[in-house]
């Protein structure tokens, strides 16, 4: 609410300031018809936008001076001076009271009267305007937002990339000169200031979702009483902010799926009743955010939508293959509806099913760079869930070769990078297209070389020579594929622009971005490049195939040789990108061994000797906050699935333990210690209670305790040597226990522990032990 | 009427673009090539922060073989809110021409009559005046 009355203030100021001129001419000249017009629109427009706000007070003060104007421009009354001065007085008084709004202060209510009356009683002595002035404060209040135009943010936003490029530059150019480390820290603050600078437009931008939901409630009610409905609207998450031009190509999808849930699949009253359900139905659309994406989710308790009929539906439209049909599954059924010209419903309603249907959410939804899902049980519900960046500008991507040319993948839409020149993915012919298997898993293959038509025969030559790698992209949940690339490069955050349309015609590219190094590129489109390669409808059954054999696999590992010739892996989630730089970057700094980039340096880990000069690769790990680099030798790393079975080591360490993939034995990396290890401490950190915690299954207790009472803002350390102020019992229930020391928070496998214990995945249990330990040995 | 013309070269034959319509002219380098895009698309360029969309001007005039050469002239105009870069063999020079551009005569060939605007005299040559947004019209440059 606060926000609406912000907007209201904001725009009711506005317009005051833009016809005072108009209320000037108007008093020159009262006959003056489209200038009453003007001022009408604007008591108008008050007291519309007050009624909504339930400021009744100011919503009268503006019905009046609407009804004098109203009558004056159906030409009942004459404008008098009188009553043109009266009518001023009133909107000088909005004024007025919008100040008093945003300043907080009571609106004084008794003045009002007199300058009402005088609207009617053009005979009253009243002096309006003088009495109304006085109320005007002095000092206006600034107000606290603005309205800018969206081509103002974007020039902003281009000439902070402009300044990146510019820095970039000059940082290349400083390392050259070697200009020694005044300039350098100057330098350094600059670039801080730049990054702040990039943050701050890309939240400029932002809006809350709010804007989107708050049409719904009024479509909502209009439709269900047209259908002749009963709907309950719940909307959640309204306060998630997202891009504004997202908002607004949100808005046609989401308009179009909450009519077909009210038209198809929300069954009318009775039916209801029949079914045993409430006659209430209940329309849930909730928003979220995951990481850089949003999540919206627009669930109704309908019939849900019936796969049998979709069936028929498809097959007699005939642009389905009858026998592919036979063979789908529940869910590949489903994602028929976003297949062109079907619908479930029967009749044709003034509602929806007109034929511009769900393939056309689908594709607006992806030209946005988002994917849409359906889950639908029948006699229960449809729930369509919709899944966009957080913005349209800066995209995080993976940067590929193609033969010479350099393209960037969505980082949203890879599920995984296979490398194919180490037998771990297999090309195979199915029926005239290419398929990969990967970890006994078919996936369709696009070859971008011969997409791209710069496949000729001696081209075909080359590509045989070269490394090849596998990308697995998805498009939607189910819809996976592989894209073949001759190298994959870097990760980086890109700006993307809206391409030329004659760029744009080829189908399959998302936009332009210009990259750090100032070589522009173009980002791929992965859901276009499946329609485009014709893979759109062979997916569902080239993947049902051998959907059985696909191994529940966890998390991924990125699997590389290290400095010392070991092999070792660590967690793909913390690997925030592959680093190739020159060696003559890593300079020996403040102790440490440090990475200079183009806006800060990195602590660096070598677990071997690193090479004086050349090419290097690195590792960025990042804890989301702070960042460290591993240095490794391999210029391939790949990545796997990472192995459920570990054999943890025997003292903490670099290594965190030891597992068998394919194999072959496998180190693997421990990040936590790596990142308190060689992590610049935030300063903050020093001044935090030290927890040790003692026993326990070493990958449990640093994987997953250790982060947890790091969050609750303590210290972590395993070695009983060090100072610690609370201890916490990792160690399970039964056994036995040598310490005495009832301070200890010990931990327990047991759900229902016992007393003194706290189930070890009982977050705010822990966490509630730690602080009262901690008071405890505090007043102790 | 007063107008400013950039005078440029493509092949052998000069050509005309109202100066206003120019934003800067710059050298080409590391023209990107774009697969599968339309057939008047050498690639996409970097200017400054911004990436632009370079059209080789004798393949959407005449219809020949698209290919962009790194060195060659830019002239970058803006049509319906995108940057182009507009590639041409040369650059002469920015001229003024008194009053407005004559009909385009049946000699003209196709290409020329479709992107053009009229003639203009200069120096008692006549030089075509050339439309970007028709140049850009890939529509009509696919069928040439």
């Amino acid at each position: 609410m606060d926000d609406l009355l912000a907007e209201f203030i904001a725009e009711t100021r506005e317009t005051l300031d833009t016809i005072s001129g108009e209320i000037v001419a108007w008093e020159a000249d009262p006959a003056d018809r489209e200038r009453l017009d003007a001022i009408f629109r604007f008591v108008h427009t008050v007291k519309g936008s007050c009624g909504f706000l339930d400021l009744t007070h100011v919503q009268r003060v503006a019905h009046e001076a609407e009804q004098a104007l109203s009558e004056l421009r159906d030409g009942t009354r004459e404008p008098s001076p009188r009553l043109v001065s009266a009518i001023l007085a009133i909107i000088d008084r909005i004024g007025a009271m919008i100040d008093a709004l945003e300043s907080g202060e009571e609106i004084d209510e008794s003045i009002d009267g007199p300058l009402i009356a005088a609207l009617t009683d053009e005979t009253a002595e009243a002096e309006p305007k003088a009495e109304a002035q006085q109320n005007v404060p002095e000092t206006r209040y600034p107000a606290r937002s603005i309205r800018v135009p969206l081509e103002l943010l974007d020039r902003l936003m281009g000439g902070v990339s402009d300044l990146v490029l510019a820095r970039n530059e000059l940082s290349r150019q400083l390392r050259e000169a070697g200009a020694g480390e005044q300039v350098d820290t100057a330098f350094e603050r600059m670039s801080t200031c730049v990054a702040e600078i990039r943050d701050a437009i890309t939240w400029a931008r932002m809006q809350r979702i709010e804007s989107l939901f708050a049409a719904l409630p009024r479509l909502v009610r209009d439709l269900s009483a047209e259908l002749g409905k009963s709907v309950l609207l719940e909307v959640d998450g309204a306060d998630v902010e997202l891009d504004r031009e997202m908002i607004e190509m949100l808005r046609d999808p989401l308009t179009h799926i909450v009519r077909n849930a009210l038209d198809h699949g929300i069954e009318p009253p009775d039916e209801r009743r029949a079914a045993g359900k409430p006659e209430m139905s209940v329309l849930r659309i909730g928003a979220r955010q995951s990481g850089n994406q949003i999540q919206i989710s627009i669930a109704d308790d309908g019939r849900g939508i019936d796969a049998e009929k979709l069936k028929k539906q498809a097959l007699a439209n005939a642009n389905v293959n009858p026998e592919r049909l036979e063979k789908m599954e529940e869910q590949q059924l489903l994602d028929l509806v976003f297949e062109p010209g079907l619908t479930t419903a029967e009749a044709v309603s003034a509602v929806s099913g007109r034929g511009v249907g769900m393939d056309v959410v689908r594709s607006n939804v992806e030209r946005i760079g988002g994917s849409i899902d359906i889950t639908s049980t029948a006699g229960e519900g449809t729930c369509f869930s919709l899944l966009v960046p957080l913005t349209l500008t800066i995209i995080p991507a993976l940067i590929c070769g193609v033969g010479e040319s350099r393209y960037a993948i969505p980082r949203a839409n890879i599920a995984e990078i296979v490398s194919l020149d180490r037998d771990r993915a297999e090309l195979q012919s199915v029926g005239g297209t290419e398929v990969a298997k990967i970890r006994g898993k078919r996936l369709p293959v696009v070859r971008m070389e011969a997409l791209f038509g710069s496949g000729t025969d001696e081209g075909h030559e080359d590509e045989r020579g070269a490394p090849k790698h596998l990308v697995v992209v998805h498009s939607s949940k189910r819809e996976r594929f592989a894209v073949m690339v001759t190298a994959v490069f870097d990760h980086e955050e890109l700006v993307v622009k809206p391409a030329a349309p004659g760029i744009m015609q080829a189908g399959f590219y998302a936009g332009t971005a210009l990259p750090d190094n100032g070589m522009p590129l173009l980002l791929l489109d992965i859901a276009g490049l499946a329609v485009t390669a014709g893979l759109r409808l062979n997916l569902a059954d080239t993947q049902s195939d051998l959907v059985e054999q696909v191994p529940t696999t966890g998390s991924d590992a990125l699997i590389f040789t290290d400095l010392d010739g070991c092999r070792r892996a660590v967690r793909m989630a913390v690997v925030s990108r592959i680093i190739d730089t020159d060696a003559e970057r890593i300079v020996q700094r403040a102790g440490s061994l440090r990475l200079v980039l183009d806006d800060e340096t990195i602590p660096v880990v070598a677990s071997g000797t690193l090479p004086d000069s050349g090419k290097l690769r690195l590792l960025r790990l990042s804890d989301s906050e702070r960042a460290i680099v591993y240095a490794i030798a391999d210029m391939a790393a790949d990545v796997g699935a990472f192995p459920e079975k570990i054999d943890p080591a025997r003292r903490p360490g670099r290594v965190a333990g030891v597992a068998i993939v394919d194999g072959e034995p496998i180190e693997l990396l421990d990040v936590h210690f790596l990142f308190a290890e060689f992590c610049d401490s935030a300063p903050a950190q020093s001044g935090r209670p030290r927890c040790l915690v003692i026993g326990g299954d070493d990958v449990w207790r640093r994987e997953l305790l250790a982060p947890l009472i790091e969050q609750a803002g303590y210290r972590v350390t395993f070695d009983e040597s060090d100072e610690y102020d609370i201890v916490i019992d990792a160690s399970d229930a039964g056994e036995s226990l040598d310490r005495e020391d009832t301070d200890i928070v010990r931990l327990s496998a047991d759900p229902s522990p016992g007393r003194g214990q706290v189930y070890r995945y009982d977050r705010t249990g822990i966490v509630d032990a730690l602080h009262d330990r901690r008071k405890r040995s505090a007043a102790g | 009427m007063n107008q400013l013309y950039l005078v440029a070269e493509i092949g052998e034959t000069q050509f005309a673009i109202p100066a206003d319509a120019v934003q800067s002219v710059v050298t080409a380098s590391d023209i990107i090539a774009v697969p599968r895009a339309a057939p008047t698309v050498a690639g996409i360029a970097a200017l400054r922060s911004k990436v632009i969309t370079v059209i080789d001007t004798r393949a959407a005039i005449e219809g020949s073989n698209v290919r962009a050469v790194d060195g060659q002239s830019l002239i970058v105009a803006e049509v319906g809110g995108y940057l182009y870069g507009l590639a041409v063999d040369e650059i002469h020079d920015v001229r003024e021409h008194v009053g407005t551009p004559q009909k385009l005569g049946a000699a003209f060939e196709p290409g020329w009559q479709r992107v053009s605007t009229g003639v203009i005299d200069l120096d008692g040559a006549a030089i075509a005046v050339v439309d970007p947004a028709a140049l850009i019209d890939d529509d009509h440059a696919a069928a040439a």
